[in-house]
């Protein structure tokens, strides 16, 4: 095993440009997934923030049956849950939270109909069920935070899947990368790698040196993209934090450690699987 | 019943039958085609190479000696016919037994493809490494290698610091170290001048004595002739002489 760490350190200082080449755009690439990961976790957190708060609000006409709707409702697909306020209790929420409502309601009465309290189960859910629910007999009219809750998931969903693009893209890059660095690695010992093959190596034996270089190439990105990102990721979040408490930042270490974990091993398994693939056709091509 | 056998001698009495020399090498019809072209290399070839033997390849250039060599260490496969390589037909050798045949054949070439890097010692070592040796065994067995081949003092010496003639010793050191029973050697001594080139073939000779099948491909016609050996004579890929007393005949 010696020779063939030997072997793997000495391919990536004999090809010094191309181990920084892969090394920097290795690094690049997994802090790029880093980073979009963080965002997607905290953009699913702020989500599930707005999805425990969205609620869609059915007015009823004077006539219509409050019991059947709400039935009908609860039937819905998306719904999680609904409920049927009367117009009294409506009425008296109002003048809890605004007391002069109490004044107005004895000038003309109770303004407030029947209301419809329906919540959905995902963000995304809530205009399609505003929509069917408008739709029912016996509605007058619906709303939703129609406005914000579309804007919000327009944006976070579009930040998302451009993130996830462009790691692919990037990823592809750094694969690419991997296969340049160990083609030309493999390619400087070609006359070593002959003479293996005349005394009898096996294919596993030439190519153990450059999937321990591919390896250790992408513990080495992994390394670097996590010094970075880790205390980078923290120092922002205890600033948003404290300047925009209303965002529920993840900073519990039960929640990060695994995440970094996984951007850390699917740097090193991008340098063994690139390494496998390169070496694999390196000697195809020789045979 | 005591009866005939095989057309063999009856005796009336058990008794030792010759046994039939093993074949290392066996060219049945072989002809092998260059791919880019289809021009054959070899063309119709039968060979029998026994253990122990020591023959000559001999032929002008593009005679089909080397792609003969080849076709032994399966770095290419006839278009047609079979051929065998220690009782096995070459189909027969496919991935980790590829390794594994390449293992049992010494190999020396014209241009040494020692590794510039290393000491003749770690050049030769290198066979055992990459054949899985356990490193104790190999101060003892690069020593023998390197005492065959009359090199015992150079071991710390780099190619750079050997002349031609020692440089292809140490590439026969190589070739066998590892004991191989068959040792192919293509042109051993085309870059060498007359006095290097016996000494490579009295090294060779020395390698055959000690058991091992050798097959020198050469176009030196001193050196076939001053060592006579069964002579094989190829000629656009055709085999156009088998002399078993030797000698060149083109």
């Amino acid at each position: 095993m010696t020779y063939h760490f030997r072997q793997a350190l000495l391919a990536m200082r004999g090809n010094l440009t191309a181990t920084l080449g892969t090394l920097t755009t290795m690094t690049l690439t997994l802090l790029m997934l880093g980073g979009v990961l963080l965002l997607t976790l905290n953009v699913n957190r702020t989500l599930e923030g707005l999805e425990s708060q969205v609620e869609v609000a059915a007015f009823l006409e004077g006539e219509a049956d409050g019991a059947a709707l709400l039935r009908q409702v609860e039937a819905l697909p998306g719904v999680r849950e609904a409920q049927l306020v009367p117009s009294e209790a409506v009425l008296a929420e109002m003048t809890r939270d605004y007391p002069s409502t109490a004044e107005a309601a004895k000038l003309v009465g109770n303004p407030f109909p029947d209301t419809l309290r329906v919540r959905v189960g995902r963000v995304e859910d809530s205009r399609p069920v505003a929509q069917a629910v408008e739709r029912l007999p016996g509605v007058e009219d619906v709303e939703y935070g129609a406005g914000y809750v579309d804007q919000a998931v327009r944006t976070l969903t579009t930040v998302r899947a451009a993130g996830y693009g462009l790691v692919a893209l990037l990823f592809a890059g750094t694969l690419l990368s991997i296969l340049n660095a160990v083609r030309v690695a493999m390619y400087a010992r070609r006359r070593e790698i002959s003479v293996m093959r005349l005394l009898g190596a096996t294919r596993g034996f030439i190519r153990t040196p450059h999937v321990i270089e591919g390896v250790l190439l992408g513990t080495l990105s992994s390394a670097l993209a996590l010094a970075v990102l880790a205390p980078g990721y923290l120092a922002l979040a205890e600033r948003v934090a404290a300047f925009a408490p209303v965002f529920p930042v993840v900073r519990d270490q039960g929640t990060l450690l695994p995440l970094l974990g996984a951007v850390a091993m699917l740097g090193i398994l991008t340098g063994l699987a690139g390494s496998l693939f390169a070496t694999q056709r390196y000697l195809r091509e020789l045979e | 019943m005591l009866g005939r056998e095989h057309d063999q001698p009856v005796f009336l009495f058990p008794w030792p039958r010759p046994r039939r020399p093993r074949r290392v090498i066996v060219f049945r019809n072989v002809s092998l085609a260059y791919p880019a072209s289809g021009a054959l290399a070899l063309d119709d070839l039968n060979v029998r190479i026994h253990k122990g033997e020591f023959v000559y390849l001999v032929g002008h250039s593009g005679a089909g000696k080397s792609s003969f060599m080849n076709l032994v260490l399966k770095r290419a496969l006839p278009s047609r016919g079979e051929v065998q390589v220690a009782g096995e037909p070459l189909s027969r050798y496919r991935g980790r037994r590829t390794a594994l045949l390449r293992r049992r054949i010494g190999t020396v070439f014209q241009d040494n493809l020692l590794l510039e890097h290393l000491s003749a010692y770690d050049n030769v070592a290198f066979t055992l490494q990459v054949t899985g040796v356990p490193g104790r065994e190999w101060p003892a067995r690069v020593g023998t290698a390197l005492r065959t081949v009359g090199l015992e003092g150079r071991a710390d010496a780099r190619p750079v610091q050997l002349s031609q003639g020692e440089q292809q010793r140490v590439a026969i050191a190589r070739a066998i170290v590892a004991d191989p029973p068959l040792l192919l050697a293509d042109e051993p001594t085309g870059n060498l001048d007359p006095d290097h080139a016996r000494e490579v073939l009295r090294v060779l000779q020395h390698v055959n004595l000690r058991g091992t099948t050798v097959v020198l491909a050469t176009h030196a016609r001193d050196l076939v002739e001053t060592f006579r050996h069964r002579t094989l004579t190829l000629r656009q890929g055709r085999l156009v002489r088998d002399d078993a007393a030797g000698g060149y005949a083109l």
